[in-house]
């Protein structure tokens, strides 16, 4: 196992907490602020493996695994899977090289085998698991990755234009065609109306 | 330190500000607005993505683990990125008391007296009630769910001009089609001579004479000391500057002003203790539901951002309204987790069942949320120099509310056979939010109009009481929830103040000849 010594540091946490975009639109409420600070923990790497710093075709694999079990059915040659993880805007690129050697860990621990994506899914999905049922920290972390490999793979961050075609969603467009906007016939389903002009008396 | 000295400073650009900054230009005031975000000309800068680096550029929040609240930061404040749904309150809106029994709006000041301003103001919006062959999908979707259990909905009204149904009313619209204020009273404002200064943020006020109350009569706008200063600065060289002014609009909005006049509280002594308070969070509660096979097909990304339909069945018994609504992906995704509810299984936020969730989203789920006269009773509080926390008591009588509009919201979706989707939002580090945790775009109230100032902050007319000149006319001003979307209110209040400051002041200059432009000739 890593030795790992967590540095809790109120400061750092605190400064991120208050200049952290928290973005919200009306029903969606967007929490996107784990992307502007992934966690309040500054974790301070001893003996941790180098081979995963160093071996960036080997980290590669892993975490295009670790993005096709949380979303299977994603893209896993697709360029952008993993852009996320490397995007300097968001904190969890520093913590990126340790995500995946807990990966390793984890998969060694539990399967015998350090390499994450050489395992089959139910056993990434179960390494998975047991990151989230993981100290606070390393929950953390995995709440973390799973939610930046969503937030970049369904909206498509990294390509307007494509969107993301597994759930169908279009990205980017400059109109549709009446028929997929509207129902011809919407007059059928829709409900007596209680004013006369939408506002309420 | 360099000075600016204006007769009329307008803080901020958004619905509250932009009224008073028109019509005291067009009557002759010389007027700057200052505007913390930046300049934002829509088919330059909108963008249709989901990116999170565009967003929060423009989109900030505050919150806690109870609430969290989400405004814009730009020119136009809310306006580029509202889903331009336009309604009224309803007259028993202005009902509403507090638990003393005390009106929670000043005397004289309901839906009658504010008609004649929603009609200004949906005229400069060419606010419409949408036809029925333009309700986008998961509206008539919406309207079927209602229908089917005998309830009633209707069309909802929009400001919106050449909608082309891109889907992307909250990143922006390129194509001029929705009314934001760049449209509309900005450019005729700026027409008029407005002076506008953008990345520019008022960070605090003060007097400039000892006895501001004993200007309260002079009306005689040149004949007004300069009587405020403000300390500004430039958001992106960070320059300071100061601005000296006879009469300051507040309408850097419900968050935005309090924050200004807390930063204040030192130098303005008589403000009194209601500023940052009584924030009203308008009952926001959600729910999400998969309809059944056989059912009409909703569509979350086709046609305008609002789905085009509110329903008024439970207000006047529980004091609700329900409309659907249209995330996109990211906004699902990045705000809850949401999981199939029943059946027994692995119904995770990741996986395959997340993703056969997902690939539902489109078409099969629909999105209901409701809005409610909750009590004013939240708050923002100043921790430092320039940091803020907002707080919520999640009184029983709230709790009471929120389960109760949920029940009628899942109650909606079970009676129609559908799927309930169990949601639970998440904050800023992934997790689950412990408990009930409101979330709302429509808050207002934090410096609230009242008959007196044992009860608020500003007077009927938003003049700041024992301050003459300084007005807050934005969404702090509002003192109740309005179980409606709130732009129209708050611009319509906008327009109220604004005609009393014309009205109350005198002032021998004319504006200026517009001069045709040979455009306009062309
Ligand atoms: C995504 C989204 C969708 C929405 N959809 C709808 C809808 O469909 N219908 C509806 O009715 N409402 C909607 N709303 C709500 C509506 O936009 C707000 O109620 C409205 O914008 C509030 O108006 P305001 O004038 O009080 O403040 P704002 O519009 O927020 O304007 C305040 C402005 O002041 C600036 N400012 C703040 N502090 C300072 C300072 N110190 N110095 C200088 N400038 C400052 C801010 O940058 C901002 O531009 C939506 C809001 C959002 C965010
Ligand atoms: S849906 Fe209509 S109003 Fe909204 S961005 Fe597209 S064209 Fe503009």
């Amino acid at each position: 196992m890593n030795q790992l010594e967590i540095q809790g540091s109120e400061k750092s946490f605190f400064e991120r907490r208050i200049t952290r975009h928290e973005f919200v639109k009306e029903i969606s409420i967007v929490a996107a602020g784990i992307l502007g600070g992934c966690t309040p923990l500054k974790i301070v790497f001893n003996a941790f493996p180098e081979r995963f710093s160093k071996d960036a075709h080997l980290c590669e694999q892993m975490l295009r695994a670790f993005v096709t079990t949380v979303i299977p059915g994603a893209v896993n040659n697709d360029t952008n899977l993993i852009r996320i993880f490397r995007d300097t805007y968001y904190p969890f690129c520093g913590y990126c090289d340790f995500f995946v050697s807990d990966l390793a860990a984890r998969s060694a621990n539990l399967f015998g085998d350090d390499q994450f994506d050489r395992l089959t899914r139910q056993q990434r999905a179960a390494v998975v698991r047991d990151g989230l049922d993981g100290d606070a920290t390393i929950e953390r972390l995995y709440q973390g990755a799973i939610f930046m490999s969503q937030v970049s793979y369904y909206a498509g961050i990294y390509d307007d234009e494509k969107g993301c075609p597994l759930i169908d969603f279009h990205g980017s467009n400059y109109g549709f065609g009446e028929e997929e906007m509207y129902y011809t016939n919407s007059s059928l389903y829709l409900a007596s109306e209680a004013t006369s002009d939408g506002n309420y008396s | 330190m360099k000075t600016i000295f204006t007769e009329v400073l307008v803080v901020g650009s958004g619905f509250g500000a932009a009224p008073p900054a028109l019509r005291l230009r067009k009557a002759g005031f010389d007027v700057l607005m200052i505007e913390k975000g930046p300049d934002l000309i829509p088919e330059r800068d909108f963008r249709q993505t989901q990116d999170p680096k565009y967003l929060l550029s423009y989109l900030k929040g505050i919150g806690n683990d109870q609430l969290g609240f989400t405004y814009a930061e730009a020119l136009g404040g809310g306006s580029g990125f509202y889903e331009m749904i336009s309604l009224r309150a309803p007259s028993k809106v202005f009902q509403q008391t507090d638990n003393d029994g005390r009106s929670l709006w000043p005397a004289g000041i309901n839906r009658d007296v504010l008609n004649p301003y929603y009609d200004i103001a949906e005229e400069m919006l060419h606010v419409e009630q949408i036809r029925p062959d333009e309700v986008p999908k998961s509206g008539v979707v919406f309207s079927l769910l209602m229908k089917n259990l005998g309830y009633t909905c209707d069309r909802a009204p929009y400001a919106v001009n050449g909608c082309v149904g891109s889907g992307y009313c909250v990143t922006g619209c390129l194509f001029g089609a929705k009314q934001s204020l760049h449209l509309n009273y900005l450019p005729e404002a700026k027409d008029a001579g407005l002076r506008i200064l953008t990345d520019t943020e008022a960070l605090d006020v003060t007097t400039l004479i000892a006895h501001p109350a004993s200007t309260s009569q002079v009306r005689h706008v040149p004949s007004i000391p300069h009587r405020y200063e403000i300390r500004c600065r430039n958001t992106t060289s960070g320059e300071e500057f100061l601005i000296h002014t006879k009469i300051l609009v507040l309408g850097g909005g419900t968050i935005g002003t309090a924050k200004l006049l807390l930063n204040s509280c030192r130098k303005l002594r008589f403000l009194g203790r209601h500023v940052g308070k009584n924030i009203a969070i308008n009952g926001s509660v959600k729910a999400a539901g998969i309809v059944p096979e056989g059912f009409p097909e909703g569509d979350m990304f086709t046609g305008r951002s609002h789905p085009g339909m509110i329903s008024y069945q439970f207000f006047d018994s529980m004091g609700i309204t329900i409309s659907s609504a249209k995330p996109l992906p990211l906004n699902v995704v990045a705000s809850a987790h949401l999981t199939l509810a029943g059946e027994g299984g692995h119904n995770s936020y990741w996986g395959q069942d997340n993703v056969e969730m997902m690939k539902m989203y489109r078409r099969r789920m629909i999105v209901l949320y409701a809005l409610g006269l909750t009590p004013p009773c939240a708050e923002i509080r100043r921790t430092g120099e320039n940091l803020f926390e907002s707080q919520l008591d999640l009184t029983p009588d709230l709790r009471h509310y929120y389960k109760q509009t949920e029940a009628i919201l899942h109650s909606i979706f079970e009676r129609n056979g559908c799927r309930v989707l169990n949601i639970a939002n998440i904050d800023h580090e992934g997790r689950e939010y412990p408990d009930i945790h409101f979330t709302t775009t429509h808050m207002i109230g934090s410096c609230r109009m009242s008959d007196t100032k044992d009860n608020g902050v500003v007077n009927s007319y938003g003049e700041v009481f024992d301050y003459p000149g300084i007005f807050v006319a934005d969404g702090a001003a509002i003192p109740s929830s309005l179980a409606v979307n709130s732009s129209l209110t708050i611009l319509a209040n906008a327009e109220r103040i604004a005609a009393h400051i014309v009205s109350t002041h005198e002032h021998e200059s004319r504006p200026r000849i517009r001069m045709i432009t040979e455009r306009e000739l062309n």
